[in-house]
């Protein structure tokens, strides 16, 4: 259906000029909230980074970015039938390798990390099949809890890269994947280049540190409930800098890339999440779109998401 | 139906009591092309009363046997002074003069009657196409729902759009009828133009209070529509070119005065000029869009008794988008047939049959290598009515009539395919409904100052199977599933619709007039966007969605001045509105498998009130009109906006509209408009956070912003060609001016004259970046039309 309004756009530009211009608009100041970022797959532990959500006009230097993190939250997990207090890492305490970590996930540069404190929730518990980890944080004397659960893992059947017609070395990804009987499973889609760049600036480095997701990166089995069949994904809008040779290959797998595909299944929850996601992020700039706030499953008065991942991994070779 | 013909017979018995009275009847008609005047009044001096001709120009007056004068009157017609002397029951068809044979508009003789202040009915307005098509034009396309735009308590719905919203009542509270048959949705390309072409057209009347209950089934307007029946005496042809469309219209008689014809249709060629100016290696070569009308009628007279008409109209939007491995055609259109029977039982009883056919379809269907996707929806009527006038003396005009409609809704039907797995997206979804309708209302002059319109209208709807319902928890997951057979009810509704209206004549030129209506509407039109889309769904009142009730007061004083030239009112109203619907905040209809359409949906309830102002200047070179409204429309929904109040989307507090038309000679006539209104309120984002690398937004609260105020000049020019030439008689030898066999007219206008960039819409930008320490979002503001002049030339022979 979002091909529809992309077709709207184009239609409109089009027939008529339109003008754009910047322009003020007030908005009153609200208490900011608490967001959770928190994640726990199979294998790993459960890692969770606390921030607050700030004005949406505000600034965006270093320095307010570094007040907005949560260090003095306590948090607790639970598998059900243990709970633990959850482990807190700082950036001035923590080893180079981890510091790393939290620079991919909140999306900075590692050295910059190192000049602030900022901290992040973890446990030495690894997410398992079938368990569902609760979490309850305490933070400025409110209590914010959430579950998520760790469902089976449903691989792909198959994964292959193709060029698209048009085109000589630039195509999408594609898979088949036999979704079992009963409604209820999502699915969520990652990628990432683990190959080097063979040119310009970044050369010698990995096109993609990190997995990426695609537009429409989550879907459920409403309508195809049951069924074996073959789909197609694009290469996910990541980083400016590393797409490659822009604008070409901008969206676009590449012969010669090595892609690991991580597909996971989600729960309702988180779900729900990245669909309302989608169509928040769809919608800005439509004058066709309502807007949308996106359902957090955190209990309380808090934005985020707390979320599990089953996944598997295939590996593709671009050719 | 017994009961109701009993009260019909007791209505028909108010005819005994005037013994000695006779019955003056007949039609009214353009003198030039035989076409029946609708709304044209007949004022008898002698008594100070009138009546006006029905939609098919038929009138009756029952007066005691005498000598009368009567004075016909109707916009853009020379008035026509008829002495008779009544002694039995006689037939009168009269015949009015246009005032130019091209220019019909603005130009009466004589004063006319008052009907702005003797009439009962409220917030009704008749539009003529002639005065309509001199003022200026989007893109040079006459567009009568725009200039419906234009009058107090009627608003547009955005930047160019013929969509319309009538105080404070959504885009499916309008009735619009086009020779009786539904038009479910009257816009094209999103809005920007309406289906209605004007050529076709002979009268466009808007009720806002005070429906008459001859009309239900929708909440807060009625556009009547009607089209030209064709030339009864020559053939004719019209048409025009303009920058986006042509148009071409042919009538004419089949057999003169008895039967006649018209044809006329509507195509865009956009896509044509857009060929040859986007080059092959553009994003966009392969877009292709294009919109067409037809409308066709024919009629024929088989008497003074009794008249058939059969009229249609066709008119589709096509998009189509074609690269190497994808594609998508888009058609979407409106289809509507009416045949419908003038009856006259005698000279006071007037019946009305009619037959109609409409419908409204979206089909997409788009592909991409394997991958194919199709999706359908629409609606369909099947509808019959009869419709009875009854005139027992001037003191009562009595209108009843039953109505009945077979609705076929199709919610959006998905399809697709992805090489060869079928993916299943349930079976085709059909609701099915019945809808009926008994009426009766009584316009009754209780004393020469005061009259009242009482009514009622007894309205009926069943959602028929075969249905199954599935039953939700609140995780969603199916709990139970209801399931009714073919013809079985689901739910069956029955309302009585009250409605009532009187004038009170303070002096000769001014009146009071006061109204309350309570109506039902049983079909809704749910939309997930912010306008209206092609996308829009209607659906049928269920076992979930209760019918939409509405409540309405109205007051109003209309006074007019130096001898009616100029009619003023000021009308305020109060409207209360009851089980709304919307879409859940965030709800993707998929109707997916054991889901049913109307699940997502949620209801709530809205009132708006406000004070409108009309000055109308009718007579006179100069002519034209200034409206001003202020108003508040709200909405509250439990499951919107966190429960609390909100403003509707089309809140405006201020609205101000000027139309004018200065006829300076007879070449040239100057048109101008003048539009003011408060900004659109939209939900801005208060706040932002991270999650991943993914920056989102929590909105505040729905509406709480107003863009700025929107505000418009347009300009228009027309240069008609001279009507006649002077030739030399072959047997006197002298200059004789003979009328000319073509005569056409360029209209020249410019919309948004002094380059007003006003906002459509506002969206969210950021700019800088995270790892540099500049991130910035920014707010951006769009706007669509610049200074766009255009012309058109039409032409007639």
């Amino acid at each position: 259906m979002n091909k529809i309004f992309v077709v709207i756009g184009v239609l409109m530009i089009l027939f008529i000029s339109s003008c754009e211009k910047e322009i003020s608009v007030d908005i009153p100041a609200v208490e900011s909230r608490l967001v959770v970022d928190g994640r726990i797959e199979l294998g790993t532990n459960p890692f969770i980074i606390l921030t607050k959500s700030s004005g949406y006009f505000d600034p965006a230097n270093f320095e307010a970015i570094a007040a907005n993190f949560v260090n003095d939250a306590t948090i607790t997990i639970s598998d059900g039938t243990t709970t633990e207090p959850m482990i807190k890492l700082c950036s001035s305490t923590l080893p180079p390798n981890q510091l790393g970590e939290i620079a991919e996930n909140i999306g900075v540069d590692s050295a910059l990390l190192a000049n602030y404190d900022i901290c992040a929730y973890t446990h030495p518990w690894t997410g398992e099949i079938g368990k569902s980890y609760t979490i309850a944080i305490d933070w400025n004397n409110e209590i914010y809890t959430s579950t998520t659960t760790l469902l089976d893992t449903i691989p792909l059947d198959s994964a292959w890269f193709r060029i698209e017609p048009g085109f000589d070395s630039l195509g999408f990804m594609r898979a088949i994947i036999s979704d079992p009987p009963g409604l209820g499973n999502n699915y969520f889609w990652e990628a990432k280049r683990i190959n080097t760049f063979k040119y310009g600036e970044l050369e010698g480095e990995v096109k993609d540190p990190n997995f990426l997701s695609p537009t429409n990166a989550s879907f459920d089995d409403t309508f195809f409930d049951g069924l074996t069949f073959d789909f197609a994904y694009d290469r996910a809008r990541g980083d400016a800098s590393r797409q490659g040779e822009s604008p070409p290959e901008r969206g676009f797998f590449k012969v010669g890339d090595t892609v690991v595909i991580k597909f996971s299944t989600i729960d309702k929850g988180v779900y729900k999440f990245y669909d309302d996601l989608e169509i928040q992020v769809g919608s800005n700039g439509s004058p066709f779109a309502s807007p949308i706030n996106i359902t957090s499953n955190i209990e309380g008065n808090a934005f985020g998401l707390w979320a599990g991942y089953s996944s598997t991994y295939d590996t593709v070779i671009c050719k | 139906m017994r009961q109701f013909l009993l009260i019909a017979c007791v209505f028909a018995s108010y005819s005994a009591s005037f013994a000695q009275n006779s019955t003056l009847s007949g039609y009214l008609k353009d003198a030039k092309t035989g076409e029946v005047l609708i709304s044209a009044n007949i004022y008898v001096e002698e008594l100070k009363k009138g009546v006006a001709s029905n939609l098919y120009g038929f009138y009756s007056l029952t007066m005691p046997n005498g000598e009368y004068t009567l004075r016909i009157s109707y916009l853009g017609y020379q008035e026509l002074t008829q002495k008779v002397i009544l002694k039995d029951d006689t037939k009168l068809n009269l015949e009015l003069v246009p005032t130019g044979v091209v220019m019909k508009e603005f130009k009466v003789e004589a004063d006319k009657a008052s009907d702005n202040t003797e009439s009962t009915q409220m917030g009704k307005i008749d539009m003529e196409v002639s005065q309509i098509k001199t003022l200026p034009a989007f893109m040079g396309e006459v567009d009568v729902l725009k200039t419906i735009q234009l009058l107090p308590g009627v608003q547009s719905s955005g930047e160019g759009n013929a969509g319309f919203y009538v105080r404070g009542g959504g885009p499916d509270q309008n009735l619009i009828l086009l020779d009786e048959a539904v038009v479910y949705n009257a816009s094209h390309l999103f809005g920007f133009f309406s289906v209605f072409n004007a050529d076709a057209i002979k009268n466009v009347s808007i009720t806002k209070g005070g429906m008459p209950a001859q009309y239900g089934g929708r909440l807060s307007s009625v556009l009547d529509i009607s089209m030209k029946d064709g030339n009864y005496r020559e053939f004719e042809v019209d048409g025009g070119l303009g920058l986006i469309s042509s148009r071409l219209t042919l009538q004419g008689p089949i057999q003169k005065d008895k039967s006649s014809f018209i044809v006329s249709g509507r195509r865009t060629y956009i896509d044509v000029l857009m060929k040859a100016f986007i080059p092959e290696t553009s994003d966009f070569s392969g877009t292709s869009y294009f919109f067409y009308d037809l409308n066709a009628k024919a009629n024929y007279v088989f008497s003074d008794k009794d008249k058939l008409f059969l009229s249609g109209y066709f008119g589709k939007d096509v998009f189509n988008f074609q690269e190497e491995d994808f594609s998508i055609n888009v058609p979407w259109g409106n289809a509507t047939a009416s045949l419908r029977w003038n009856h006259l039982f005698n000279d006071k009883l007037f019946v009305n049959t009619t037959a109609i056919y409409s419908s409204y379809d979206f089909t997409f269907d788009g592909s991409a290598d394997e991958f194919r996707f199709g999706l359908f929806s629409g609606i369909r009527d099947w509808n019959m009515k009869v419709d009875f006038s009854y005139y027992p003396s001037l003191k009562h005009t009595i209108k009843f009539g039953a109505n009945y409609i077979y609705h076929t809704f199709i919610p959006t039907n998905v399809s697709a395919q992805s090489g060869d797995t079928e993916f299943d997206f349930g079976d085709k979804k059909r609701l099915y409904a019945h809808e009926e309708a008994l009426y009766i209302q009584d316009d009754i002059e209780i004393t020469n100052l005061f009259k009242v319109n009482l009514g009622v209208r007894l309205s009926a709807f069943q959602h028929v199977g075969p249905f199954t319902r599935f039953v939700k928890d609140q995780d969603g997951n199916t709990t139970e599933e209801i399931t009714y057979g073919r013809g079985e009810v689901t739910q069956s509704y029955i309302n009585p619709e009250p409605r009532m209206s009187a004038r009170y004549t303070l002096n000769e030129t001014s009146s009071l007039k006061a109204g309350v209506t309570l109506n039902y509407q049983y079909m809704h039109l749910v939309s997930l966007a912010a306008n209206s889309l092609p996308t829009d769904l209607w659906l049928p009142t269920t076992d979930r969605v209760k019918p939409q009730r509405g409540t309405q007061y109205s007051l109003g004083y209309f006074k007019n001045f130096k001898k009616n030239t100029y009619e003023t009112s000021v009308e305020i109203y109060y409207k209360d509105m009851q089980n709304l619907v919307e879409y859940r905040e965030g709800s993707q209809p998929t109707d997916g498998l054991s889901d049913n359409v109307d699940n997502p949906l949620t209801f709530g309830r809205g009132y708006s009130y406000g004070a409108e102002f009309f000055v109308k200047k009718a007579l006179g070179d100069f002519s034209g009109w200034v409206g001003y409204t202020w108003s508040r429309t709200s909405r509250i929904f439990e499951e919107i906006n966190n429960g609390e109040e909100y403003p509707a989307k089309f809140d405006r507090r201020h609205d101000l509209s000027i139309a004018l038309t200065y006829k300076m000679n007879k070449r040239w006539t100057f048109g101008g408009v003048f539009v003011y209104a408060t900004g659109n309120s939209i939900t801005l984002p208060y706040q932002r956070y991270f999650v991943g690398n993914e920056l989102l937004v929590e909105y505040g609260p729905r509406n709480s912003y107003r863009m700025v105020p929107y505000h418009r000049a347009d300009i228009s020019a027309t240069w008609y060609s001279k009507k006649t030439k002077k030739v030399k008689d072959v047997e006197t030898g002298e200059l004789v001016e003979v009328p000319k066999k073509l005569i056409h007219n360029w209209n020249f206008s410019i919309f948004n004259v002094y380059n007003r960039a006003n906002p459509y819409f506002i969206y969210f930008d950021a700019e800088g970046d995270f790892q540099q320490g500049d991130f910035q979002p920014v707010a951006k503001q769009v706007s669509l039309f610049p200074i766009l002049p255009s012309v058109t030339w039409n032409f007639s022979f």
